[in-house]
């Protein structure tokens, strides 16, 4: 690899990880070790479990590279979506399923690609507009993704938990998706339908 | 729209958010793939999602944790059948004649850094916290370097897997180098002979992992100078700073 690090493309760094350079593997941990720590830190509560995960889930990015599809998504929202995945069944206390990460079509827009520095703040203001768009939500719903999301709760167990039907966990689950679709659409940081 | 379908629809989160069991799952999957109205709803309440695992406040993992994943990707990779690829170095891959050590006495040099530093034992030690690749057998060494004069206080290390032709080089508290200097690491021989292999600064917190994939055949000591930036030199213009045997 010749390009400097903050130079590298998804797909030049997929293609890379795929030809098994170690020096790809090192620019993908050096690019999103933090996103993922920090997102199993938060589901799991446990610096040392955080830290297996996040390991597990770079290796299986590793060993599936070469399965990734940049027309389906970032590999970033891949790498993350391992990690939850991971924290999930670790938190269950389930072997990994044999869930295709790569399926979901899912896109956050960064705005302002391109070097690191850059990158820092683009993602910064992600965060804080991801964290807005979640507390403009009414109680109820954040409660669903925060039960769901994070802490890896069935729909079933969280209806238990908050003493509501299932039909009121799904569709409150809905209403809060698709106002945290629209409250990002509306900051220019995911593509309208 | 039949009560099948919207019973399946209803489910769409669940699968999203992987709750679903996986009898369930399945069962969404096949419906997902040949609806293109719940593929499409999917798609949009999948956008929503993906913003979800930015909310959480930024937190750095241990250092060591950077190491562990290297070693582990380079274990997955020396468990499969891929070619060793070509030596290269963490940061500049160099094409110089090998130099012999200067300034001072060169010759022995690793039995002297031995004694005067008294690195650790070899230890034929598993790499914690591999996860699944625990169970793949590797030959794992482990080495303490160990610094001298201003970096007497920076700890650093080596883990080398034979096996894969990977070794790990981690520093630990290493203060920035004077304006204009860069570190540099050295692989050196049995008869002093020392090429260079990386120039590196260390990161925040004062830590730097280096991967190396060079063939490490006769090479006895890996030591770190600091040199000239951006570039470093072609052979050490000091006495190493930090060293350790590898063999």
């Amino acid at each position: 690899m010749r390009a400097r690090r903050s130079e590298l493309s998804d797909p030049e760094l997929v293609s890379a990880l795929a030809a098994g350079d170690l020096d790809a593997m090192d620019f993908l941990y050096r690019r999103y070790s933090t996103l993922a720590y920090s997102l199993a830190l938060r589901i799991l509560g446990d610096p040392g479990r955080a830290e297996d995960v996040v390991q597990d889930a770079f290796v299986r990015v590793w060993t599936r590279a070469a399965s990734f599809d940049a027309s389906r998504g970032s590999l970033r929202t891949w790498v993350l979506t391992v990690v939850r995945n991971r924290a999930v069944d670790y938190l269950r206390g389930t072997p990994a399923r044999q869930r295709d990460e790569l399926e979901l079509r899912v896109e956050v827009r960064a705005m302002g690609a391109g070097s690191d520095p850059w990158r820092e703040v683009s993602e910064s203001l992600e965060r804080s507009a991801v964290r807005e768009a979640l507390g403009s939500l009414p109680s109820e719903q954040r409660q669903m993704i925060e039960l769901a999301y994070y802490g890896g709760y069935t729909q079933t167990e969280i209806a238990q938990m908050a003493d509501v039907p299932l039909g009121t966990v799904k569709s409150r689950t809905r209403l809060a998706l698709e106002k945290l679709c629209s409250y990002l659409q509306g900051r220019g940081l995911i593509d309208d339908d | 729209m039949t009560t099948e379908h919207n019973e399946l629809e209803s489910g769409i989160e669940a699968y999203l958010l992987g709750s679903a069991d996986a009898e369930e799952y399945e069962r969404l999957r096949t419906h997902i793939e040949g609806c293109s109205r719940c593929r499409a709803l999917a798609a949009r309440l999948s956008r929503g999602l993906a913003a979800l695992p930015l909310a959480p406040e930024p937190v750095e993992p241990t250092a060591g944790l950077h190491g562990r994943v290297l070693a582990a990707a380079a274990a997955a990779r020396a468990g499969g059948d891929q070619q060793r690829s070509r030596p290269r170095f963490q940061m500049q891959e160099r094409r110089r004649p090998r130099r012999v050590w200067l300034p001072g006495a060169r010759a022995a040099l690793g039995a002297a850094a031995a004694l005067l530093f008294g690195f650790g034992a070899i230890a034929g030690v598993g790499l914690a916290r591999l996860g699944p690749f625990r169970q793949q057998p590797q030959t794992v060494e482990r080495y303490q370097l160990a610094g001298s004069g201003q970096l007497a206080g920076v700890q650093a290390s080596a883990v080398r897997l034979r096996d894969g032709g990977i070794t790990l080089v981690e520093f630990r508290g290493l203060p920035e180098p004077p304006p204009g200097r860069v570190y540099e690491l050295w692989l050196v021989r049995a008869d002093g002979g020392a090429e260079p292999a990386a120039v590196f600064t260390p990161e925040s917190g004062g830590t730097r992992a280096l991967v190396l994939t060079a063939d490490l055949s006769g090479v006895t000591t890996l030591a770190v100078t600091v040199e000239a930036g951006p570039n470093g030199a072609s052979s050490p213009t000091q006495e190493p700073l930090i060293k350790g045997q590898i063999a």
